[in-house]
């Protein structure tokens, strides 16, 4: 099977996903483990996040025969949300299992859903373009 | 990138905000609401004080501390029998209420003269749930917590905080509200489920609690946990133990590395966050036995 460039790059952030989630399933092991029984489910399940969201997603992206893109500003942004929504996680988890609170933690959920709809919206415009494109009798690389 | 280094720096921010930045919101009002009577105008003399290593008792107050042995753990109980609800008081870390304001409850315990003290509710430790302390309302913002009032008869009452605002408590008479919980013993019956816990605590740990047995006399316990000699409570266990010493309504208080029970100036539990020194932690505030 033929594997672009492109499929490769693809890959590769597959794959640093699932080093973070590896990461993070090791990280929140040893922070339960001396945690005396108190758990949060924000601790233990942060590596979810990286692991859906980023390798398994960049991993069907890459398995795909004709990849239409490059990591696009919208992919940088899409990052960038799954990195909010995985440091909101892991220090709720920290303050749930302390036992404390503090409001900042409302911020994560908030800026990582925003950044994520405007990567969406970035997505759907360069969809858009590309078949504008496409209609006019024009080519996109691969 | 640039976000990146915005979400650490916010991130550590945060971290900070939560652990380290010390905010004080107001200064404690007065320790001496009902009584009149600082801890330094009391005359010690004049009061016939009987002190050995268990017990204390004067013309006003009586505390008998046992120690008991139930589920591998070491608990503490202080019995404690008033003249006057006046006796029965809550001091704050610092004589400051706010964020990150906190000193161990020894030192706190020191600072007001206190004969028996235990660690309160940590309400440093959040940001919402009631805080009345001697009679001042320091913060009315609702949590989902049980809450302890605890009336200038002495009376003590569960509190739903949904259902009553911290005003109307201040005006029905309370003295101290406590926003941790949840109620172990309500009207002589077992509170909590036998799989409750604070927040998402599994495991059996030190605790603190508090319960009232009839008019003007309660227990103050502190069990020990996290150590070979002693593993800990849990709620279901403690709820158990003070529905055995005969409490209508009993209550717990911030546990972990926080219980510390403190008599006559020494520390009789041993209080550890991670189960290998035996150290004392800082801690909000205090409820106390003293004049």
């Amino acid at each position: 099977m033929f594997i672009s460039d492109i499929n490769k790059k693809f890959l590769r952030i597959s794959f640093v996903y699932f080093c973070i989630s590896l990461f993070l399933i090791l990280f929140g092991a040893v922070y339960e483990y001396f945690s005396h029984g108190v758990y949060s489910y924000f601790m233990i399940y942060a590596f979810c996040i990286p692991l859906v969201f980023g390798a398994f997603l960049y991993f069907i992206k890459a398995l795909k025969a004709n990849p239409s893109k490059l990591p696009s500003a919208s992919d940088i942004l899409y990052s960038a949300s799954i990195a909010t929504f995985t440091v909101g996680s892991i220090l709720k988890g920290v303050l749930d299992i302390y036992g404390t609170t503090n409001r900042n933690t409302v911020a994560y959920p908030i800026i990582g859903s925003a950044i994520l709809i405007i990567s969406a919206i970035l997505a759907l415009i360069n969809k858009f373009n590309k078949n504008k494109e496409l209609n006019n009798g024009g080519y996109y690389e691969k | 990138m640039v976000f990146y280094i915005v979400l650490l720096v916010f991130t550590v921010y945060t971290l900070l905000d939560t652990f380290v930045i010390t905010r004080v919101y107001s200064n404690e009002v007065s320790n001496n609401l009902s009584t009149g009577i600082s801890s330094e105008d009391y005359n010690t003399d004049s009061h016939n004080i009987t002190k050995t290593a268990n017990s204390y008792s004067d013309d006003n107050i009586e505390i008998t501390v046992t120690e008991y042995e139930q589920n591998d753990t070491v608990i503490y109980v202080a019995d404690v029998r008033l003249s006057s609800a006046s006796y029965l008081k809550t001091a704050l870390a610092n004589g400051a209420y706010g964020k990150n304001v906190t000193a161990k409850t020894s030192e706190i315990s020191e600072s007001v003269g206190a004969i028996l003290a235990i660690n309160g509710d940590y309400y440093g430790a959040r940001e919402s749930g009631y805080v009345i302390r001697q009679g001042t309302l320091y913060r009315n913002t609702p949590s989902d917590a049980d809450a302890l009032a605890i009336y200038s008869d002495g009376t003590f009452e569960i509190i739903n905080q949904s259902e009553i605002s911290a005003e109307e408590l201040l005006e029905k008479g309370a003295v101290n509200v406590f926003s941790f919980g949840p109620a172990l013993v309500e009207d002589g019956d077992i509170a909590v489920d036998q799989n409750e816990e604070v927040g998402r605590a599994m495991a059996n740990n030190p605790r603190t609690a508090i319960g009232i047995i009839d008019d003007l006399h309660y227990v103050f316990v502190v069990s020990d946990g996290r150590t070979q000699e002693s593993t800990g409570l849990s709620l279901y266990q403690l709820a158990g133990f003070m529905k055995s010493l005969g409490v209508k309504t009993a209550y717990n208080f911030d546990g972990g590395g926080s219980s510390t029970f403190v008599f006559n100036g020494e520390i009789m539990n041993n209080p550890t966050t991670n189960g290998k020194s035996i150290k004392e932690r800082s801690v909000s505030d205090i409820v106390y036995i003293g004049y």
